[in-house]
């Protein structure tokens, strides 16, 4: 595992070119759309009719609640293209602000003001439909992809391993903890800084990075699919069996990514409490990215026997949310910059990067990246 | 040239002159081709200690010039490992080290400090041999020039500015750290460029400064080209006066006599003017930051030529006026460069309608001459003979 991967810098060329160029941007968004993509949570939309917007493969897209069933569709009406949803989010039926056609839970357009005498047909006959979004969830997370003949594969086999994971962390009683934040850079670049853990002196001075840098033989990490993960202690399979059979209770630090831009960390944060936290980095243009961040209370954590360290969780439990608040921003806005500064010379880049044993999951991220957008082959799981 | 019988043939340009004004891709293509050719990157005085740096922009990319004892050194501003920019402030002193992993670089542009590169990389940082770009840096007096190498890039910076290699010596000698200001405009730099190399729009644009005496008569107008620049004498009468003027550099006996300058290739400027009873030199760029977006960069200076002997009171008068010329000069810089600025962006403005070539009169010869040679510096008309050394 531990040698020198000089030869795993698998980047082409071209591994930056939607980084510079929106064109080429335009591009990358639209084979990434069908992916499989965290769009929001179910928590988002408890109640019947409830519905969020969200971004997929570079457009608009809403997701809403029908009873026990959860439908997308692109956030764009058949008849002349006006957004259907012009909120983040919302309840009641499907009907365009611009001349009131109105959908059905399938996407299909049933009520059409003035139908028969304007357009010469029922809407059953006129049959227009909006673009559907295929969804899926995995604990509280709503994943999405918009439907392609040869895309088929389900969410547990995309997710492998980590279905059963995200199952069984993903869980809250109430709404998540959240924020979120605008960044100037590309999406790569942001997310390619949360799989380097050799940046830390450098950027993190006094927090990840105070002790120096990381010991190479306490790293290992672990691939499976398009995705990765750094989890100490503990093997990603081991980890999902105990998930599956509900014993996980996690005793270090572990921090997932999984393809294309989704992050999931749980961590002990202050006086043994532990928390999930997710982050998205969410495209928004080529040089523009959303940082949308959740975090909420580890489900079944580890239970604490002796009565000092119980009372000094309970204690600081109701603090955590704020603690939280204020310190997490601070590590997000150092790696915030050190990204958009990367996106001043971004047009620069025409190799590829020098990537050590601490910056390995890059390597495979772009693997990853370009057998999505169609550059590569698949790498073999 | 011949400007006793003004024959107002009029040059056109090739076609596709216009292409890089609004196209992205194009103006790269055309900013990765201008970077081959040397451009003023900065001064002597922006980095007068060992270790200080500056950061300039060459051929569309980000670069910088750092001072190591008394060699000038140049590198693109991006780190080999991550692609990361070294220097992330205009100018500063220190060793050149990377903010994102705290890599260091040598002076031959080598990282010589790596963390944990053994472990990390398998090797050390000798057998890695992870180099920056290196970008080409000459100077002429206090003037940084720089270029990325290319095999076709062999020229020397003296051989490249010919003639106006001693002028441009002579007018920054003893030159400290000369005043200066920018502005951003809203245009191409080549509309910009244009515009600097046009006496005709003066009377239109410059009606209560250069242009309040009417027109340049077009018999003591005289334009020089030589080598992919060009320069303009005003009201002068000698045909030979760039020889001249050379001959009489040299010897140290020159005294600016009228306004000249000279427009080095591809956006350097230099001139003398006369300010109340002084000269003062002025240095201009025109630094492309995208397709439609240039920043003016002057700077100004009093002449280091010697002045004409007065008489004690005359001398009195004079050195009291000159302790204000600064004043003066910034604001009628500013004024004329506020006029022409208002130009070029009304010129971007339908830039994308600029189809065909312009019709080019004799006081605007220098334009046609520029986008010759810009025509040779994008590969698509070969470099004539005359046009390869910058000697007249």
């Amino acid at each position: 595992m531990n040698k020198p991967v000089q030869e795993k810098s698998v980047n082409g060329p071209d591994w930056a070119r939607a980084i510079a160029d929106p064109a080429a941007f335009a591009r990358e968004q639209e084979q990434l759309g069908h992916v499989w993509t965290v769009i929001g949570l179910t928590t988002d939309i408890p109640n019947d009719n409830d519905w969020f917007r969200a971004t997929l493969g570079g457009r608009s897209i809403f997701v809403q609640r029908f009873g026990g069933e959860l439908r997308g569709f692109e956030n764009k009406c058949a008849h002349r293209f006006y957004p259907l949803r012009t909120a983040d989010r919302g309840n009641g039926v499907i009907r365009c602000g611009f001349h009131h056609w109105q959908y059905n839970k399938d996407g299909l357009a049933v009520g059409i003001p003035k139908c028969q005498e304007l357009f010469g047909v029922t809407p059953r006959e006129l049959d227009a439909r909006l673009s559907p979004v295929e969804i899926e969830t995995c604990g509280i997370l709503i994943f999405g992809r918009f439907p392609r003949a040869d895309v088929k594969q389900s969410l547990l086999a995309f997710l492998g391993p980590g279905y059963d994971i995200i199952k069984a962390l993903c869980v809250a009683e109430k709404p998540p903890h959240y924020l979120e934040r605008k960044v100037a850079a590309n999406w790569k670049l942001c997310y390619q800084v949360t799989l380097d853990d050799y940046h830390i002196v450098a950027v993190h001075p006094d927090s990840f990075g105070k002790d120096g840098y990381m010991d190479v033989k306490r790293i290992r990490y672990f691939r499976f699919g398009a995705h990765s993960a750094f989890p100490e202690g503990v093997p990603i399979k081991r980890m999902a069996e105990l998930c599956a059979k509900g014993e996980y209770r996690p005793k270090h630090y572990c921090i997932m990514q999984y393809f294309p831009n989704l992050i999931m960390v749980h961590s002990p944060v202050v006086a043994y409490n532990w928390y999930v936290i997710i982050e998205q980095y969410v495209p928004q243009a080529y040089d523009r990215t959303l940082l949308r961040a959740w975090f909420f209370p580890l489900p079944n954590p580890h239970q604490l026997t002796q009565w000092w360290p119980r009372l000094k969780q309970k204690l600081a439990a109701p603090w955590v949310p704020l603690a939280m608040r204020l310190f997490w921003p601070k590590i997000l806005k150092e790696d915030h910059d050190v990204c958009e500064l990367q996106q001043t010379i971004a047009s620069q880049i025409d190799a590829a990067p020098i990537l050590g044993l601490q910056e390995e999951r890059i390597a495979w991220f772009e693997q990853s990246y370009q057998a999505a957008i169609g550059q590569a082959p698949a790498p073999k799981p | 040239m011949d400007n006793k019988t003004p024959k107002a043939t009029i040059d056109a340009l090739s076609p596709t002159w216009a292409d890089a004004l609004t196209d992205p891709g194009a103006f790269t293509r055309e900013q990765s081709q201008l970077g081959h050719f040397w451009t003023f990157l900065g001064l002597t005085s922006d980095a007068p200690h060992d270790g200080d740096w500056f950061r300039a922009t060459l051929g569309g990319r980000s670069i910088f010039v750092q001072r190591f004892g008394e060699e000038l050194r140049g590198f693109e501003n991006k780190c080999v490992h991550r692609f990361f920019p070294l220097r992330t402030a205009d100018k500063g002193n220190g060793v050149i080290r990377c903010g994102f992993h705290h890599w260091q670089y040598n002076k031959e542009g080598r990282a010589v400090g790596i963390p944990m590169c053994q472990e990390l990389f398998g090797k050390t940082p000798r057998e890695l041999d992870a180099h920056l770009n290196i970008v080409e840096v000459a100077t002429c007096g206090m003037l940084i020039f720089g270029r990325f190498p290319a095999p076709h890039a062999t020229e020397t910076l003296e051989d490249y500015l010919g003639d106006s290699f001693e002028i441009l010596q002579a007018f920054c000698k003893g030159a400290k750290a000369p005043r200066h200001f920018s502005r951003l405009i809203k245009a191409n730099w080549k509309l910009c460029l244009h515009v600097a190399l046009d006496d005709y729009h003066i009377v239109a644009v410059h009606g209560d400064t250069f242009g309040k005496f009417g027109y340049l008569e077009q018999r003591v107008t005289r334009y020089f080209d030589f080598g992919m620049h060009s320069a303009f004498f005003n009201a002068c009468k000698d045909a030979d006066a760039l020889t001249t003027m050379l001959a009489a550099v040299r010897d140290g006996t020159y005294q600016p006599p009228t306004y000249r300058t000279f427009n080095i290739f591809p956006n350097f400027a230099a001139a003398h003017s006369d300010t109340l009873d002084r000269w003062y030199i002025t240095l201009h760029q025109y630094l492309p930051l995208s397709v439609d977006r240039t920043i003016w960069k002057i700077w100004y200076f009093p002449s280091p030529f010697p002045l004409p002997k007065k008489s004690w009171f005359r001398t009195l008068v004079s050195n009291y006026i000159a302790l204000w010329l600064p004043l003066a000069v910034r604001y009628y810089a500013g004024k004329v460069a506020s006029e022409d600025q208002q130009v070029c962006e009304r010129l971007q403005t339908i830039a994308s309608q600029a189809g065909g070539s312009p019709i080019i009169g004799l006081q605007e010869k220098r334009i046609a001459w520029f986008e010759r040679a810009y025509d040779i510096a994008m590969g698509a008309v070969p470099a004539r003979k005359r046009l390869k050394g910058g000697r007249a």
